[in-house]
C-alpha cells in the first residue's frame, strides 16, 4: 500500500487542470525514484509531465524549497505545489521575511497520514520502505498538529483527524534533560567532527537563503573553511542561531547529513527556548504575528548588553 | 608472471595481520564508524586502529582523500627570534592503502593525467609514490550501484597494482604484483598465512553497459541545448557528489591565520569560486551540467579518458535522488548517441 493516501489521482487531474488553464507555469510535486527514500521532487512544466505525479509516505522533500528556487529563477511565474502541513510552514516563515510573495504560489493541501522518516530504515528492503509502522514514522508526524494543511489554496482527499501521540520534541527534551553540560560537549564534538561540511543540510532548508552564507565569507572570515571540529562546531551554532524562531522542524536538514549528525536536536532545542522566552511562538503557525526577532518592543529587556 | 605464490588470511587472522603490518608501514584502510545519530555506520579510509575494519561496503568518501586530503596545509610559518621562514612541505612517509576498489585506483591514475598537467602538482605526486596500493578486486559488483564497466575501468584488473586481493569463503586472497608488495607477503609470512594458488578471476554480473567511451564530442555539441534546464531540478547544489566523488578534483585556497590551507571545492555549489573572483555559472542546472559535462565531455577530450570511473557514490550519495547513470542516458539520446 504504497499509496497510503489516495490523493495522486487527483493531484495528477489538478495539476493537469492548472497548466492546461494557463494561470500556472509549474507544478511542483512527487514522482517516484528507484533509490531510498523512492520519490524524489517533480517539477511538471507541460501538462503531461503531470503523469509522473504521486504521493505516498516517501514523499519525505519540504518542497518549499523548490517553490523558493523556482521563483528566485523566474519572479513572473507563478506556481503551484503540494504541501504537507508541517512544510506549509517554511512558505508562512518566508512571505513574513518578503522572500516569497504568496500571491504567486498556489498551495495544495491535504490530509496528512504522516511520512516515513528514510533514516530509521536506511538499507533495509524496499518492503519497509511500503506503510508507516511504529518503526519507521518519522518523529515529527506523532507530534503533528497541522496534518490538515492549513492555508491550502485548494483542498484535495479527505480531512484527517490524527491526534497527537507525543509531546512536541520529546526526543529533544528527553535528550538535554539526561546530560550534563560536559557530557553534551563531547556529544557534538563527536558528531562535529565527522562532519564533511557538504553543507547538504543548508541548501535543503527552505530557509537558508542567503546570498552569501557567514560561512563561506573572507573579508573578514568570520568561520574558516577547514573542516576542522572546531570550524565545523561554529558553523553550527552560526546556523543555529539564524534558525532562531524560523525553524520549522520539517526535518530536511537531518535527513540529507551524509554523516548522520542529529541536526534536529540543535534546531528543535533552540525552537523550545524561543518558545519559553517569547511567549508560545513557534515558528510558521500564525502568519499574523511578528516573529520574534523581527520584532521591537519598548520594553524589550536590555540586560545582555551592559 | 614470476612470483605465482598467494596467500589464504582468514576473516578472524585479518586484523591481527592488518596490525602487524601496521606496526612497519602505517595503514590506511576503509573502517566504519557509527553515525552520531544511532541509525547506522559508515566507511572511510582512516588510519588502522580508528575504527572497526569493514573491506567489504562501499566507503562514503573515496581513496581521494588520502592523496588529496579535504583540507591540508600547503604554507605555512615558523618564526624565532632572528627570522621567519616559509615551510611548504609535501609529506614523505610511505603507507600502505589497503583494500582499494579498480574504480578507485583508475580515478587516481586518472587524476594523475590532471595533476601532472600544467603544473606538477608535487603534494599529490609526493602522496602518489609514497603510497603502496593494495587492489582489492571486484569479480561482481559491490551492489547495483556500481558502473565501472559503462566508463572503461576493468574491474578485476591487476596489473598497476602492488598487491592484489579477492573477497574468498571465509578470508582474501592476496598476491604480490610488484616489488613494493613485498613488504606485505612479507608480514602475511610471519602471521602464518596459508599459501594458495594465484586464483583465475573472471568478473560476473557486470551486464547492461551503456558505452560512453567516445561520445565526449557529441555531449559537447549538446551544451547549449534546453534539458540542462530540466534535466535534474531536484539537485540543491550540495557538496555531497563532489565530496565522494573520487576523481572530483577541484579545490581552492584561502589563509587561515599563518597558514595557508587548501580544501575541496565544489561546482555544484553556489559560492564555487565566488570569494575568490565571482561564479562563472549562476544557475543551479548550469552547475549541475558542469559537474556532468566535465566529466563525459571535457576531461575526455582534454586527456582521453572519462572523468568517472563509475564508483557509485554520488548516486548513493545524494539526497535528492540525482543518478547520473539517468542522466547519461538521457543526455546521450537528446546527442542522439543512442536511441
Ligand atoms: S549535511 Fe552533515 S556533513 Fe554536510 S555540512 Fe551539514 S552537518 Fe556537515
Ligand atoms: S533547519 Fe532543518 S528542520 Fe529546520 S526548517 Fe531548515 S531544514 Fe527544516
Ligand atoms: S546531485 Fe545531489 S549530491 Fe550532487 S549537488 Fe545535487 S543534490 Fe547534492
Ligand atoms: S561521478 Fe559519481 S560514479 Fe562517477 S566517479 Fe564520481 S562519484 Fe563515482
Ligand atoms: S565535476 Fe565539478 S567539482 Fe568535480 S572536478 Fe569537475 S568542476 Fe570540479
Amino acid at each position: 500500500m504504497t499509496e497510503a493516501v489516495n490523493i495522486g489521482e487527483e493531484f495528477r487531474k489538478k495539476a493537469r487542470e492548472l497548466l492546461r488553464k494557463g494561470e500556472i507555469n509549474a507544478v511542483i510535486g512527487y514522482k517516484k525514484s528507484g533509490l531510498p527514500p523512492y520519490s524524489k521532487p517533480h517539477i511538471a512544466l507541460k501538462e503531461d509531465d503531470t503523469d509522473e505525479f504521486i504521493f505516498d509516505v516517501n514523499c519525505v522533500h519540504n518542497l518549499v524549497l523548490y517553490v523558493l528556487n523556482y521563483l528566485l529563477e523566474y519572479p513572473e511565474d507563478k506556481v503551484a505545489v503540494l504541501l504537507k502541513g508541517c512544510d506549509q510552514k517554511s512558505l508562512i516563515v518566508l512571505a513574513q521575511e518578503s522572500k516569497i510573495d504568496r500571491e504567486r504560489v498556489k498551495v495544495i493541501g491535504f490530509g496528512c497520514p504522516g511520512v516515513i522518516d528514510p533514516r530509521k530504515v536506511e538499507g533495509d528492503e524496499e518492503d519497509a520502505h511500503k506503510s508507516l509502522t511504529a518503526e519507521n514514522v518519522h518523529d515529527k508526524c506523532l507530534y503533528c498538529d497541522v496534518r490538515n494543511t492549513p492555508q491550502a489554496d485548494i483542498f484535495i482527499g479527505e480531512m484527517v483527524d490524527i491526534k497527537p501521540t507525543k509531546e512536541r520534541y520529546f526526543r529533544e527534551r528527553e535528550f538535554y534533560g539526561k546530560k550534563s553540560e560536559s557530557e553534551l560537549l563531547d556529544f557534538w564534538k563527536g558528531a562535529f567532527s565527522s562532519c564533511i561540511r557538504c553543507y547538504a543540510c543548508r541548501q535543503v532548508c527552505p530557509l537558508c537563503y542567503c546570498d552569501i552564507c557567514i560561512s563561506y565569507r573572507n573579508m573578514p572570515q568570520w568561520i574558516e573553511l577547514s573542516p576542522t571540529t572546531d570550524n565545523n562546531m561554529l558553523f553550527h551554532v552560526r546556523r543555529a542561531m539564524c534558525m532562531a524562531g524560523r525553524c520549522i522542524d520539517c526535518g530536511e536538514c537531518e535527513r540529507v547529513c551524509p554523516v548522520g549528525i542529529p541536526l534536529r536536536l540543535i534546531y528543535n532545542k533552540v525552537s523550545l527556548e524561543i518558545e519559553d522566552k517569547y511567549d508560545g511562538y513557534r515558528a510558521g503557525m500564525d502568519s499574523e504575528r511578528k516573529p520574534p526577532l523581527q520584532e521591537y518592543s519598548m520594553a524589550d529587556p536590555e540586560d545582555f548588553i551592559l | 608472471m614470476s612470483n605465482k605464490k598467494a596467500y589464504f588470511i582468514s576473516d578472524d587472522k585479518l586484523n591481527g595481520f592488518i596490525e602487524s603490518l601496521n606496526e612497519k608501514v602505517p595503514v590506511y584502510v576503509p573502517q566504519r564508524f557509527d553515525r552520531a545519530d544511532g541509525t547506522g555506520i559508515y566507511t572511510e579510509y582512516r588510519p588502522y586502529g580508528e575504527g572497526e575494519v569493514d573491506l567489504e561496503s562501499r566507503t562514503l568518501l573515496s581513496v581521494k582523500s588520502i592523496f588529496l586530503p579535504q583540507c591540508e596545509v600547503i604554507l605555512g610559518f615558523t618564526t624565532n627570534e632572528e627570522r621567519v621562514d616559509v615551510v611548504s612541505e609535501a609529506p614523505s612517509d610511505e603507507r600502505v592503502l589497503f583494500s582499494i576498489r579498480n574504480c578507485d585506483f583508475e580515478a587516481v591514475r586518472r587524476l594523475d593525467l590532471l595533476f601532472g598537467w600544467d603544473y606538477r602538482d608535487e603534494f599529490w605526486f609526493a602522496r602518489r609514490e609514497n603510497t603502496i596500493i593494495v587492489v582489492n578486486i571486484c569479480d561482481s559488483p559491490l551492489d547495483d550501484k556500481c558502473f565501472c564497466h559503462w566508463v572503461g575501468v576493468d574491474p578485476v584488473a591487476t596489473e598497476l597494482a602492488d598487491c592484489v586481493m579477492l573477497r574468498a569463503e571465509g578470508g582474501y586472497i592476496i598476491w604480490r604484483i610488484s616489488e613494493r608488495g613485498d613488504v606485505i607477503i612479507d608480514v602475511l609470512d610471519k602471521v602464518g598465512a596459508d599459501e594458495v594458488d594465484v586464483p583465475e578471476v573472471e568478473a560476473k554480473g557486470f551486464d547492461n553497459a551503456i558505452e560512453v567511451d567516445g561520445s565526449h564530442n557529441a555531449l559537447f555539441e549538446i551544451f547549449t541545448d534546453e534539458i540542462w534546464k530540466v534535466l535534474e531540478p531536484s539537485c540543491i547544489g550540495c557538496g555531497i557528489c563532489t565530496f565522494v566523488c573520487p576523481t572530483c578534483h577541484c579545490f581552492e585556497i584561502q589563509d587561515e591565520g599563518s597558514k595557508r590551507v587548501r580544501f575541496w571545492d565544489y561546482c555544484t555549489g553556489y559560492e564555487f569560486t565566488r570569494t575568490e573572483a565571482h561564479q562563472p555559472r549562476p544557475r543551479q542546472y548550469q552547475r549541475y551540467r558542469q559537474r556532468v559535462m566535465h566529466k563525459y565531455s571535457y576531461y575526455p577530450r582534454r586527456f582521453g579518458v572519462v572523468g568517472c570511473t563509475g564508483c557509485g557514490r554520488c548516486i548513493s550519495a545524494c539526497p535528492q535522488n540525482v543518478d547520473i547513470r539517468e542522466d547519461i542516458v538521457r543526455l546521450l539520446k537528446r546527442a542522439k548517441v543512442i536511441k
